[in-house]
């Protein structure tokens, strides 16, 4: 280490050796950090992540091996960061950190904090923690090719939170609910699906067909009033009346769903069938779509055939036939459905991705 | 070059590991890296960062090579060899803690060189270099690399393309320096093309190739500035061409504040008279800043080099032509085009001496 005593200089260095530093994460960023920090010098550190190993964590998360697939992240990172300074004393936390054991006492023995998170809600806890134990955190993140690193320093710099920021990039509901154009907004219309079957209910969420369309207005319109008048039954042959009731009563997905016990075949004939006739009812949509195609879980399009010949050889990388996505679908109810048996009403089935 | 290596299909086991990068880069990039074999001269800081990169990003190969024992002094920054290896061979000592980064990489050592080449990686006969298509050279002087890249050049063939991408750290200092000869690459621009209606947005992807120029590092170190317009090029590459003829004359990148700071006053003063640049483009303040190899800078300027080798071995993504300068006060990778002509091929406009239109204006990375 002589060699950077002499770039520090004696107090920096001294400093170095003496200062107890935290890290929050032990993925792609906190692999790389903890690596630096035992090699320059940093003798105290405490590393926390509620994460275990997982094979696509391998490409980048260096300090860890497929034998430590399953294995705690903070654990196995520690293990190895100490071989490249077996001098360190590094204690690590298997647990997330937004747990209340670490308090804001917690946070006051360290010199200095990093955020290594991925994700806004583990950063604003340790954003506000910081400052409430006025302790100077860095913080991080990477996406893709793109990457940032901003200190944040109680009454000196912008709080992670002083600025807005912009939410996740939001589609119009109706796009979402009746004219997909994108797969983006498939993958916008599954999670709210997620969320409608098994996770909280979010009424903005609601997958089923959307009604006020401003583009289907003049069908829409027409509707709510034959609806006022009516008492909720249409006049529209399209629709058989226990179908339309169950639309436009808007009955709550959720209680539908459970009222089946999560039907498998049930579920699809709603959302691709059910749904889609709906859909196909307000003409205005259409005009200038391709509409869409309803579809019944016996005849499938493409049931039967096999497009393997001409497929990629990686699954990962194959297009799957809609009765290739049918089977996926109903397998995936199965085992929510399972899932969601063994929780408890307070917590639901919640869809975890990490933050881009 | 350009067309996809169908040769080799990815297995599952590669996919799964793969898979983040995969998003990010595409198959038929992955597919060009795992057939890439590579040689990495230098196993200090900079060489570990940079092992460590390419082993993770997927390569089929990679040849280590080191004239050097592993230094106590190494550990602020060698994170590859284990301490209990002093004295050992700095490629060997390595080895083993790098092939455990990726089982699905081999990991070669170089084999011993004769004679002369004991001392001078770039002084091993031609055909050693043949089978590589990226030679990463650190630790190296001016001499050592003028030479390496002229090899890499003259063994280049149309069947195999040997590049050569340079770099080293220099204290709190780093450059990178890139000479992929002819590079095309493809670049990718989205556009969503929209209807007349909404809702009619379709995405689509438009490849378009684009051919790059390169020199080799002779040329840009052989300019004689004589006192002329240097305002386009940063001063970090005069200090990058003090540090690099500090190695031709010692041996070795200055570690010694004491010993080594009045030789390498000399060699400043030595060298940039000898290019016509003013000394006090290079101070006394950047000189001492320049000692050893500082481990965050040895992961920055290693990771920018990573980036530039899976450009060239992938032919995606635009490279820098041909220096990142890491400018450590700002916290900034300064990319500049230093070269005698922006156009090859084109007769010089002007018979005076006038750098300043060959070099292109440097773009910042902030970092």
């Amino acid at each position: 280490m002589a060699n950077t005593i002499q770039l520090y200089g004696n107090d920096l260095s001294k400093s170095v050796e003496d200062s107890k530093v935290l890290v929050v994460g032990a993925g792609g960023i906190g692999c790389e950090l903890l690596k630096n920090l035992v090699l320059s010098g940093f003798k105290n550190i405490e590393i926390i992540d509620l994460d275990t190993i997982d094979v696509s964590n391998l490409n980048r998360q260096f300090l860890f091996q497929k034998a430590h697939v399953g294995k705690s992240k903070s654990s196995v990172a520690r293990e190895s960061a100490l071989q490249f300074n077996p001098n360190a004393n590094i204690k690590s936390y298997h647990d997330s950190v937004m747990s209340a054991t670490y308090n804001v006492n917690f946070f006051k023995q360290f010199a200095l904090v990093m955020n290594a998170l991925d994700n806004r809600a583990a950063r604003n806890h340790v954003n506000r923690m910081c400052l409430a134990a006025d302790v100077p955190l860095i913080e991080s993140g990477t996406a893709g090719f793109s990457g940032q690193v901003e200190v944040i320093k109680k009454g000196l710099t912008e709080c992670y939170e002083c600025v807005t920021k912009p939410n996740q990039k939001t589609y119009p509901s109706c796009t979402i609910r009746n004219t997909p154009s994108e797969p983006i907004h498939c993958i916008v219309w599954g999670k709210h699906l997620f969320n409608q079957l098994f996770g909280e209910e979010d009424p903005d969420e609601d997958v089923s067909p959307d009604t006020e369309d401003p583009e289907a207005v003049g069908d829409a319109g027409q509707r709510a009033l034959e609806k006022e008048m009516d008492g909720g039954k249409t006049n529209d042959g399209a629709l058989s009346s226990s179908e339309s009731k169950q639309i436009i009563e808007r009955k709550s997905t959720r209680e539908w769903a459970k009222s089946c016990n999560y039907d498998d075949k049930m579920l699809f004939h709603k959302l691709f069938y059910d749904d889609i006739k709906y859909l196909l009812s307000l003409h205005d949509l259409w005009k200038k779509r391709r509409p869409p195609t309803p579809l019944t879980w016996d005849s499938l399009p493409d049931a039967g055939s096999s497009r393997a010949e001409s497929a990629p050889a990686l699954k990962d990388q194959r297009i799957w036939s809609v009765a290739e996505c049918a089977t996926v679908f109903s397998e995936s109810v199965k085992s929510l459905r399972k899932s969601l048996e063994v929780c408890t009403l307070e917590t639901p089935l919640y869809f975890y991705e990490e933050e881009f | 070059m350009v067309e996809a290596n169908s040769g080799h299909e990815l297995t599952e086991d590669e996919a799964a590991l793969y898979d983040r990068q995969i998003r990010l880069w595409g198959v038929d990039a992955q597919k060009r890296l795992r057939a890439a074999k590579i040689l990495l001269v230098g196993l200090k800081g900079l060489g570990s960062e940079v092992c460590k990169n390419v082993m993770l990003a997927g390569v089929k190969s990679i040849t280590l090579l080191d004239h050097e024992p592993l230094k106590e002094e190494d550990f602020g920054s060698q994170f590859l060899a284990p301490r209990s290896e002093v004295g050992k061979n700095r490629a060997e000592a390595s080895v083993a803690r790098a092939r455990r980064l990726n089982p699905m990489v081999e990991v070669k050592i170089a084999p011993p060189a004769e004679g002369e080449a004991k001392s001078d990686p770039s002084l091993r006969p031609d055909s050693f270099f043949s089978e590589f298509q990226i030679v990463i050279a650190t630790g190296l002087g001016a001499e050592s690399l003028k030479r390496l890249n002229q090899v890499c050049r003259r063994v280049s063939t149309d069947k195999n393309k040997v590049c050569l991408i340079a770099g080293d750290v220099f204290g709190f200092h780093g450059y990178i320096f890139s000479d992929l000869q002819e590079h095309v690459h493809l670049e990718q621009t989205k556009s969503i093309i929209h209807g007349k209606d909404k809702g009619d947005a379709v995405p689509s992807t438009e490849n378009i190739k684009k051919l790059t120029h390169f020199v080799p590092i002779e040329e840009p170190l052989s300019i004689n500035w004589d006192s002329g317009n240097t305002s386009n090029v940063h001063d970090s590459f005069f200090l990058v061409q003090v540090l690099l003829a500090f190695i031709d004359e010692n041996g070795h990148t200055p570690r010694n504040m004491e010993s080594d700071f009045s030789k390498l006053q000399e060699v400043r003063d030595k060298k940039l008279s000898s290019i016509g640049v003013p000394p006090e483009k290079v101070p006394d303040s950047a000189l001492r800043k320049s000692f050893g190899e500082v481990c965050p800078v040895c992961a920055v300027v290693g990771g920018f080099l990573t980036q530039e080798l899976v450009k060239a071995v992938s032919h995606m993504g635009s490279p820098f032509n041909n220096f990142l300068l890491f400018e450590p006060e700002l916290c900034e990778g300064i990319v500049c085009r230093i070269a005698k002509e922006r156009t090859h091929g084109k007769s010089k406009g002007s018979k005076k001496k006038d750098y300043s239109s060959a070099t292109s204006p440097a773009k910042k990375m902030k970092v």
